[in-house]
């Protein structure tokens, strides 16, 4: 099947809010989708629903035809947005947590990278700044050959020139036959590594394209054209 | 899966009650050499070392406490849950996980206390003292209870297993209960325990009522001891009640966390 995420109806509601509005969406294999909205649009609950960390109001979301449960689990990758890593384990540690649960971690990858960055393995969480906890927590989401990758606003908290070598680690750590989606606003910054983009607005989708269609019909930049369409 | 959660487990836990075990039993080993508190001189060393002892003793119950609920909630329902609910494993992997290693800590927690009230009992009597009274104990106990002895003993642990099992059991569920609401989350944790403790009781009473209603009458201040039918009727009773009630609050939050999870 060549379809990796599926979205049907898909309806989420925290009390007498939605964040999501019968959204559907397909999302192939082997693409890189820029999940673009603005604050509050719904991408974090998209990401989440997908995750089974919140459960759907109405409809249903689907990995590799799949509803979200241990089989799916074992084939994302996911970045949250917050620090998901508890304070008093050092990094090695955490690198054999995720050998011990996760059978696509490579974690001679995840040291690899540790060494780029120049990221201590024998350094506690708690030592270390909020971009440095940012940094190893990617490490250890592109450590892993999944089939999905969701990563929720990766490039958020660090300076523009760990962005860069972050954006460089995720175009060289994922396969054909994945798929990489990136939620941000930081539209500019990750423009040049789009193949699709996916404009989320008041929790339904307003546009899917390529990145090339945005250039070759509208004649503008996926920035250009986010801020046309999301105007205040 | 099992197995690896809990091992991460006790890695995270053993930080938190290793250093509490080994403060516990210095402080009654300062205790045993600072020697008996004798009536005519009080003391003061021995006085201050004995309430430090008895305050750590207190803490440590608190904190085996503390931990279990923390553990849960921390590990599964904050910023923590993304990464365990993320991982390849079953909800109610997770839950049995974390009970079993509350109710180790909890029973090495007794089994730490009662250490540190020998070590302090040493400084009055000898061990050879110590193991001649459970001799004698023992022996009371057996001539008394006669062949139901070891029926009697294996209720008591079974009963003390039990109500471990489903206490730890009813606040996992009071807590995700509680997290079910969109406010007040932990308010509503003690509001859902209260309730829960409440329909326990009653069930428990009720239950009782009718399973013992014949007995009650026919007893009339007959004194029971242990060997008693009646009595081996009432620990089962017990036993059973706690085990049904571990059976359905671990369903409870087993529901809740695969079905009805929302981490915000």
């Amino acid at each position: 099947m060549n379809t990796i995420l599926e979205c049907n109806n898909l309806y989420k509601s925290f009390g007498n809010t939605n964040a999501l509005n019968g959204l559907n969406l397909k999302l192939n294999r082997g693409r890189i989708v820029g999940l673009l909205g603005p604050n509050g649009s719904g991408k974090t609950t998209l990401i989440k629903l997908a995750n089974g960390l919140l459960t759907p109001t109405k409809g249903e979301i689907l990995i590799d035809g799949k509803k979200p449960g241990i089989e799916t689990k074992k084939i994302i990758s996911y970045l949250p947005e917050k620090t998901y890593l508890n304070e008093w384990m050092k990094v090695h540690q955490i690198i054999e947590f995720f050998s011990d649960f996760y059978e696509n971690f490579k974690p001679e990858k995840a040291y690899d990278m540790l060494k780029k960055l120049n990221i201590n393995a024998k350094d506690r969480l708690k030592s270390m700044s909020k971009g440095t906890k940012e940094k190893v927590q990617l490490i250890l989401v592109m450590s892993r050959e999944a089939d999905l990758y969701l990563l929720d606003e990766p490039i958020g908290g660090v300076d523009p020139a760990a962005r860069d070598y972050i954006l460089t680690t995720i175009l060289n750590n994922y396969s054909e036959n994945a798929t990489v989606v990136i939620s941000t606003h930081l539209i500019s910054d990750i423009e040049k590594i789009l193949d699709d983009v996916v404009f989320i607005k008041e929790g339904d989708v307003v546009l899917t394209s390529t990145v090339d269609d945005i250039r070759d019909k509208h004649g503008k930049s996926v920035d250009g054209l986010f801020r046309e369409v999301f105007k205040c | 899966m099992l197995g690896k959660l809990m091992k991460y487990e006790i890695k995270a836990t053993s930080r938190t009650f290793l250093p509490l075990y080994f403060v516990l039993l210095v402080s009654a080993l300062i205790n045993r050499l600072l020697g008996p508190l004798t009536q005519d001189s009080i003391r003061i060393p021995n006085i201050i070392s004995m309430s430090l002892y008895v305050i750590i003793l207190i803490g440590m119950f608190v904190m085996t406490f503390i931990v279990m609920i923390s553990r849960f909630y921390k590990n599964l329902l904050s910023d923590e849950g993304y990464l365990m609910f993320t991982l390849p494993v079953k909800t109610w992997q997770h839950i049995s996980g974390k009970l079993i290693i509350s109710v180790i800590w909890i029973t090495i927690s007794f089994i730490m206390a009662i250490a540190s009230i020998f070590i302090i009992a040493t400084r009055e009597v000898t061990l050879s003292d110590i193991s001649m009274s459970i001799k004698i104990l023992w022996e009371l106990i057996t001539e008394k209870l006669g062949p139901s002895t070891w029926t009697v003993i294996t209720q008591i642990i079974l009963a003390a297993v039990f109500t471990m099992i489903s206490s730890v059991l009813m606040i996992y569920a009071s807590i995700v209960l509680g997290h079910l609401v969109t406010r007040h989350k932990i308010l509503a944790s003690f509001g859902a325990f209260i309730i829960l403790n409440t329909i326990s009781q009653i069930l428990s009473a009720v239950a009782a009522s009718i399973m013992f209603r014949t007995d009650i009458v026919s007893l009339n201040n007959v004194e029971i001891t242990p060997a008693d039918f009646l009595f081996q009727k009432i620990m089962w009773f017990a036993i059973i009640f706690s085990a049904i009630g571990s059976v359905v609050y671990f369903v409870i939050t087993n529901i809740i966390l695969t079905k009805r999870l929302n981490l915000e």
